[in-house]
């Protein structure tokens, strides 16, 4: 008898368990004629936002959620969007995939989207969930396989693209000659990427080749560098992490051996201006990226610097301040699309995507263009070099988007 | 006539097995899905996690590589597997699914095998250096075997299929009044069936005649040969029957993530399954289980309710991050449990005394007093 009642009163407790875990919620028309999905209420729409705060690279996520917030804040007092508040429903996954996994499905139902998801991995091992949930997400990564899924939104050119145009940029300038042996060191995460674009125009400009994996953490470089140097590089491009382009000039300028150094924008932080290769950085770095350093002279950096001045977050003051702040601006901007659509369910967000053929930013992204899924948003974008006077540490070179011609007619490894 | 105190202790045992089974079918309907998934994930990898504690704590075998045996298992099912439209990234067999998820298990046990010939020669500490080269091995591999792996973008993992009956969340779809059993539930009871089936099995070896000669070349290997044990096939038969139940907890964890990518399969993966088989006191199975849920799920729990931590301030905000509080409590929780040794079986027991004083007082007291 005892068993029964136990088993019973299980049974029950376990009901009434489930009784209250249920919720009531589902799209439907506001009061205002809008239709709204998961995330939406007369009042607010919420976005998810997954990126690493506690990790390997949380200096960087931390830098970008902080000037997001910026633009967000600045949105909000002036009504924001649809006459509803955008609110963030940040996780932080500390670049490990098995909190993204975890994570994910217990945020989607409560956001419309995602402003920002960080991370080629993460992006990769939720691929097929967001494309079944058919939520538009915003990808703080700029690997070009992502354009195999529609429903990943980039904020600029990839990484393929960027490679070619800086390698492009430098042989137009005369810093490196066609024919020459060219060296690559890479990081398998974003490298990769980087290395097919790279390896693609130095085909085209008659180059040979030599690359070199990294692991992201090894802070001296100099063996890596020796190799290069026996192979009689006459270029070095780093796709890797922070501080590596500062560890390879250092190995560069003890060795007394005066080569360009070509970077991606996640191969610098301002503070390697701080250390003794300030001054090889500054006579040898360029640095190749999709968007506009923070000390270029525009009047949006100029507002998120202020912005910057007056919030002081505890965050670097680098160039991830302009990603956060434009990421912010130009997934909200489809948002007001999908308003003007009286559509903010997920589906209408995705209208919205492909109806966004041009989406400015002050200059800070060349014109965006997201109408044509499988296609970069832009083929463009901008070289800079170090400056120690700027804010950011970085002076723009290219004052147009650049567009080389490789770029033009690269095809994109997604569409092959 | 029965004594009244012995068949309470009965009932109490059936009541609390009746519980067991209703919250073992019902909860994978109503709970939130993050905790069907922290149960399907901590599940799957105390799978792996009993493994090593039988090659460690039975055999006496050190080993890192218990993260390279788990991407074995993980990786040949969805090399051997069928991903409907060839969704992956690279080559696959099209085997049906439950006939990879068992060759994948083989092959981590064949792969057991063959670094049992290294084992041979090797013990202690050296032995643990020596498997560290596997997951270095493993890592290298991953990231540049496209074909096979997808390289650092992973593959995706093919849907398990028994009898027309789909682990997804349609294949069919299945209601149960307005609760949808999503494939994550689905998963929930085949892991928790396949953990307690293989950990019955890995009880029975390790209290049978092999775990008897496991233990006696463990304390002493040539005590143990002069005893007529033989040494090289005992430390083998370990080091397969750990690398299977590893490569079956990856298998499993690639059902439940959907999709594997190389990062996730890294040293410190080899770490925390170390942790999670100390934490549980290195000799008792039970405890390599309890250490698996500690060490899967804490992090987890902690990461996701941390930011709901009043003094906590939001996410990206400045000051304490919630995720790196999480870090500082999670460590935290380590040690105590270590020095009190709570997820050890006795230990556990000890902790619930002292934290349940009142329980003794009541109803038990004569029971306890007769027993003192």
């Amino acid at each position: 008898m005892t068993v029964r009642r136990t088993g019973v009163a299980a049974t029950v407790g376990l009901l009434v368990l489930a009784a209250t875990a249920c919720s009531t919620s589902g799209p439907g028309a506001g009061s205002d004629g809008v239709k709204v999905g998961p995330g939406v209420t007369s009042k607010t729409i919420t976005l998810g936002y997954m990126t690493d705060l506690s990790g390997p690279i949380s200096s960087q996520g931390k830098t970008d959620l902080a000037a997001t917030r910026f633009y967000l804040d600045k949105l909000n007092s002036s009504g924001g969007v649809c006459g509803r508040k955008v609110e963030l429903k940040v996780s932080d996954m500390g670049y490990d995939v098995q909190k993204a996994v975890a994570q994910y499905p217990s945020t989607t139902p409560k956001v419309l989207g995602y402003l920002a998801l960080l991370g080629t991995p993460m992006l990769k091992a939720l691929d097929s969930r967001i494309k079944s949930d058919n939520v538009a997400v915003g990808a703080l990564d700029w690997d070009s396989s992502h354009l195999g899924n529609p429903n990943i939104i980039q904020f600029g050119t990839t990484y393929d693209l960027e490679d070619i145009n800086g390698l492009s940029y430098l042989v137009e300038q005369g810093v490196v000659k066609k024919g020459a042996t060219v060296g690559k060191l890479y990081w398998p995460g974003y490298g990769e990427n980087a290395l097919t674009g790279f390896k693609y125009a130095a085909g085209k400009f008659g180059m040979k080749v030599k690359a070199i994996e990294v692991d992201p953490a090894k802070t001296d470089l100099s063996t890596e560098v020796q190799q290069l140097h026996n192979a009689g590089v006459k270029l070095i491009s780093v796709s890797t992490l922070q501080a590596q382009a500062a560890s390879v000039a250092t190995a560069t300028q003890s060795m007394g051996w005066k080569v360009p150094i070509l970077g991606n924008d996640p191969a610098f932080v301002p503070q390697v201006l701080d250390t003794p290769a300030k001054q090889a950085l500054i006579d040898r770095l360029w640095i190749t990226s999709q968007r506009k350093p923070l000390g270029a002279d525009t009047e949006v950096s100029k507002e998120i610097v202020a912005a910057f001045d007056k919030k002081k977050p505890k965050v670097d003051e680098s160039d991830g301040l302009v990603l956060g702040w434009t990421n912010a601006q130009v997934y909200t901007d489809i948002l007001k699309k999908a308003c003007d659509n009286k559509d903010l369910t997920r589906e209408g967000v995705m209208k919205a995507v492909r109806q966004s053929s041009a989406i400015e930013s002050g200059g800070m992204f060349p014109t965006l263009d997201y109408s044509e899924p499988g296609k970069p948003a832009t083929r463009a974008s901008f070289v800079s070099r170090p400056d120690a006077s700027l804010v950011g540490g970085l002076k723009l070179v290219t004052k147009e988007p650049y567009t080389s011609s490789l770029a033009e007619s690269y095809v994109m490894p997604t569409s092959k | 006539m029965f004594s009244l105190a012995l068949s309470r202790q009965k009932s109490v045992l059936l009541g609390a097995a009746a519980l067991a089974v209703a919250a073992y079918v019902l909860l994978p309907l109503v709970l939130p899905v993050f905790w069907v998934q922290l149960v399907v994930f901590a599940a799957a990898a105390a799978i792996a996690a009993i493994g090593l504690q039988f090659l460690i704590g039975t055999s006496g075998q050190l080993s890192l590589a218990h993260s390279f045996f788990m991407a074995v298992g993980a990786y040949s099912y969805a090399v051997l597997g069928k991903v409907p439209g060839g969704g992956s990234s690279g080559w696959q067999v099209g085997l049906p699914s439950l006939l990879a998820a068992v060759a994948a298990v083989v092959i981590a046990g064949l792969v057991g095998l063959l670094f049992s010939f290294v084992s041979a020669r090797l013990g202690g500490l050296y032995l643990g250096l020596a498997s560290l080269g596997l997951v270095m091995i493993g890592a290298h591999v991953l990231t540049v075997a496209h074909s096979l792996t997808g390289g650092v973008y992973g593959r995706d993992v093919p849907v398990l299929t028994v009898g027309g009956f789909g682990f997804s969340d349609t294949d069919p779809e299945l209601w149960f009044g307005t609760h949808q059993l999503l494939g994550i539930g689905r998963l929930w009871y085949l892991t928790l069936a396949v953990l307690l089936i293989s950990y019955w099995l890995l009880r029975n070896v390790a209290h049978g005649r092999a775990g008897r000669a496991m233990n006696a070349l463990r304390d002493s290997e040539s005590a143990a040969a002069a005893a007529g044990v033989r040494v090289q096939h005992y430390k083998a038969l370990a080091y397969v029957i750990s690398s299977c139940y590893a490569g079956l907890g990856g298998v499993l964890t690639a059902l439940a993530f959907q999709h594997i990518v190389p990062t996730y399969f890294s040293l410190t993966l080899s770490l925390n399954f170390l942790a999670m088989v100390v934490i549980g006191g290195m000799r008792s199975i039970t405890g390599a289980v309890v250490g698996a849920f500690v060490v899967t799920g804490l992090p987890l729990v902690l990461s996701n309710y941390a930011g709901s931590l009043p003094f906590l301030g939001a996410p990206g905000s400045g000051g304490l991050e919630p995720g790196v509080f999480a870090q500082f409590i999670f460590g935290a929780v380590v040690i105590v449990v270590l020095i009190l040794q709570w997820a050890d079986l006795r230990g556990l027991r000890r902790g619930l005394r002292v934290l349940l004083p009142a329980r003794t007082s009541s109803t038990d007291a004569p029971l306890a007093s007769i027993n003192r």
